[in-house]
């Protein structure tokens, strides 16, 4: 009797553990109305700036609007996990109903958006916000905030030692050359890690794209190749410059190292995006950060670059499509909440009459040279897409530190174009 | 060739009538296998859904062109595998992790084992030093990864200013010192779990082969060399197989130490393929590396164990 119930039970056991795996298995996992009513939201968010300041004023506005809607944030890293963590949730069909994307990376992930062109919220926006990040005409994202990218600069430094703004490269160069003749270091450098990808674009934006503005849909055409382009070459030349003048051992340098060394005024320059000011002023609250445009070659091509940075998609697959095209109109039309986001993340917001109170020398500088005119970043980045800029900075890292040629960078990049998955066709 | 039926020799063999008892113990025996069976069924419903299925998903997208979220996919048949052998980034790649495999092997091999011998004598605050040998295995690599940044990167240069010395100890910096930095750090990390592989090793070889040899005459020279390294033959076989996978496997350390660079001059293999599937969007063509990957594992493993098997045989 004793051997038949323990068999029965041992069998019985089996059963269970294999039936929970398969309901397990077959569970859904992405989010629903609990037993209150109440639907939870899932938001993938990458912004790393005051997230915990962030995600509390969203979550209350929604709540306030929405009393039956409640947002569950899940953080990334925009430059490691971002791709892989979207790549796999949208195969494993596990996409959040909410997702933060970068202006740019859209045209990689529009099969699994939604379509929110007929939505009444999105004649919120001027045509040309709409347009900078429409795909074949039709709306997937939210449009939220830009981020501006330039020349950061310590104004005491510069002041006291009677600097003007350069306005083009040579100019910059001469301003590099004074500062060290005076014991400063000119430029920071982050090599370790994004600096070089992210300056590629900058850079190609001002002397590239201003002159071609299909050059990357020419290099995909095989139009036009690095090899063969001066403009690029200009491009990759400009590295050996900032490398020629920037603070010890960039290779080993990380943003996060970079940012304090910008804040100690260790350094008086750095090449970088708005994103980096928050990190420089908790280092140093009380430092003074200009501005200037990247300075290009020639004159007119100097401009400050502009770049729609997070915007709000949802989800195709969502199983709360009301739900999050209400919270998406949130994003659209309070104004309130968009100001105090921006406030905290410390950047500009794409919401008409929307503008930042932070009081900056450089927030200043920013709308000053906002007015005479930005180029924007996106126009690059779609055309030659991130994962090709990074391994471009793989290839002048090399370049700089003696393992290849000059041209045999600029090849070894021409050669990648195979290796790589262009977002536009 | 035909057989004639009439030359054939007639078998007739009388089978003994079968018992009840041998029926019903047959019928136990049938109940109990089902019942094994059913309890291997978690398991291999685990083996097949987490491997099994994964591992056919991967070889078939290997012959697609498959980017990894596009709702569509092409056979492009051996496409992909005819460019593995003419992309140099893979060549490359493969060459780090292989010269990090070897060096690895070697360095911590070595290592392990001279610790182990000289823990397992009679030295003062021999456990003490066997923790603190073992105490890094217990990090994660990505927490490794972070410390030898830190170390080279803000201690030792400190340390450097300190005493006034001018030695570059900024080896993740430079594509000529990236390997040694690498080395150093994984190193530091896993010869204590090793050396722990050789102690158990060490104190299960008898005593009194030792005893014999000492009043046969045989100098401690000659009980390491004729005693203790053949006996330790299945350990070293063990710590080989396990170290030199591990060096061939590696990602976490990277990633949080050199992210591959400076340049791709540390891009280890598997992070290349981690790259092309999920940065550059080339995931049929990753599937295709992995596959040639694993195929380069299990030949690597093989001939290790079939060479090491064979010397512990011979021993």
């Amino acid at each position: 009797m004793k051997r038949f119930v323990s068999k029965w039970f041992g069998l019985f056991m089996a059963i269970m553990l294999v039936g929970s795996i398969l309901a397990a298995c077959g569970s859904n996992s992405t989010g629903g109305a609990s037993k209150d009513g109440k639907v939870t939201l899932k938001v993938l968010d990458w912004n790393n700036t005051n997230t915990k300041e962030t995600e509390k004023l969203i979550q209350d506005t929604v709540e306030k609007e929405l009393p039956n809607v409640k947002l569950e944030f899940e953080y990334i890293n925009w430059d490691t996990d971002f791709s892989s963590t979207m790549q796999t949730r949208i195969a494993g069909r596990q996409l959040p109903d909410i997702v933060m994307i970068k202006g740019g990376d859209h045209p990689k992930y529009t099969e699994h958006l939604m379509d929110l062109s007929n939505e009444e919220f999105m004649n919120e926006f001027p045509e040309d916000i709409r347009k900078a990040l429409q795909i074949n005409g039709k709306d997937y994202a939210v449009p939220y905030t830009s981020n501006f990218q330039g020349v950061f600069y310590n104004k005491r430094i510069f002041d006291e030692n009677n600097i003007e703004i350069p306005k083009t490269w040579d100019e910059l160069m001469a301003v590099a050359e004074k500062l060290e003749s005076n014991g400063i270091t000119p430029f920071t450098a982050h090599f370790k890690d994004y600096q070089i990808g992210n300056s590629f674009n900058q850079f190609a934006t001002v002397e590239v794209f201003s002159k071609n503005p299909a050059w990357g849909d020419d290099l995909q055409e095989g139009k036009e190749a690095f090899a063969k382009s001066p403009e690029f070459k200009t491009v990759f030349e400009h590295f050996e410059d900032v490398y020629k003048y920037s603070n010890k051992d960039p290779f080993g340098v990380d943003f996060t190292g970079a940012a304090e060394k910008f804040a100690k005024e260790e350094t008086a320059m750095w090449i970088i995006g708005t994103w980096s000011t928050a990190q420089v002023l908790k280092n140093n609250p009380d430092l003074e950060i200009g501005f200037f445009p990247t300075p290009a070659t020639e004159e007119q091509n100097t401009k400050i670059i502009m770049q729609p940075d997070h915007t709000f998609s949802g989800s195709k697959i969502t199983k709360h499509p009301e739900e999050v095209k209400k919270v998406l109109e949130i994003f659209a039309t309070n104004k309130d909440m968009a100001k105090q986001y921006i406030d905290n993340v410390q950047t500009d917001s794409l919401i008409p009459d929307v503008v930042s109170n932070v009081d900056a020398p450089f927030v200043e500088d920013i709308n000053n040279y906002k007015s005479i005119g930005a180029a924007n970043a996106n126009v690059g980045n779609v055309q030659i897409p991130w994962p090709y800029q990074e391994q471009a900075g793989s290839y002048i890292a090399e370049w700089l530190l003696g393992k290849k040629s000059l041209d045999e960078a600029l090849k070894a990049t021409d050669d990648y174009k195979s290796k790589v998955k262009f977002s536009t066709k | 060739m035909n057989l004639d039926r009439k030359n054939t020799p007639s078998i007739s063999v009388n089978l003994p009538a079968k018992p009840a008892a041998s029926v019903q113990k047959k019928k136990r025996m049938k109940a109990g296998t089902f019942q094994y069976l059913i309890l291997l069924l978690p398991p291999l419903l685990f083996f097949v859904v987490g491997m099994v299925i994964p591992l056919i998903m991967g070889i078939y997208n290997s012959f697609t062109d498959w980017d990894g979220l596009s709702l569509e996919k092409n056979w492009i048949g051996l496409t992909n595998y005819m460019e593995i052998f003419k992309d140099e980034m893979f060549l490359n790649s493969f060459k780090f992790t292989a010269m990090f495999m070897v060096f690895n092997t070697l360095i911590q091999n070595v290592a392990a084992f001279l610790f182990a011998v000289m823990l397992d004598s009679n030295i003062k605050g021999k456990n003490f030093y066997r923790t603190i040998i073992f105490a890094p295995v217990l990090l994660s690599p990505i927490l490794v990864g972070q410390i030898w940044t830190k170390m080279y990167g803000t201690i030792l240069p400190s340390i450097n200013d300190m005493l006034g010395l001018s030695i570059n100890f900024n080896f993740f910096s430079s594509p000529d010192t990236v390997m040694t930095g690498l080395l150093i750090a994984n190193n530091w990390q896993w010869i204590g779990y090793w050396m722990l592989i050789y102690l158990a090793g060490l104190q299960a070889v008898p005593k009194d082969i030792y005893e014999a040899c000492t009043v046969d005459g045989g100098s401690w020279w000659q009980k390491f060399i004729h005693i203790t390294i053949p006996m330790l033959g299945p350990s070293i076989t063990i710590c080989t197989i396990g170290i030199a996978t591990g060096s061939l496997k590696v990602y976490e350390l990277i990633v949080a130490s050199t992210g591959g660079g400076p340049g791709d001059s540390s891009k280890s293999t598997i992070m290349y393929i981690y790259d092309s599937a999920f940065m550059s969007q080339q995931s049929s063509y990753a599937s295709a590396m992995s596959v040639i990957f694993l195929l380069v594992l299990l030949v690597f493993a093989f001939i290790q164990l079939k060479v090491l098997r064979k010397r512990e045989v011979e021993l």
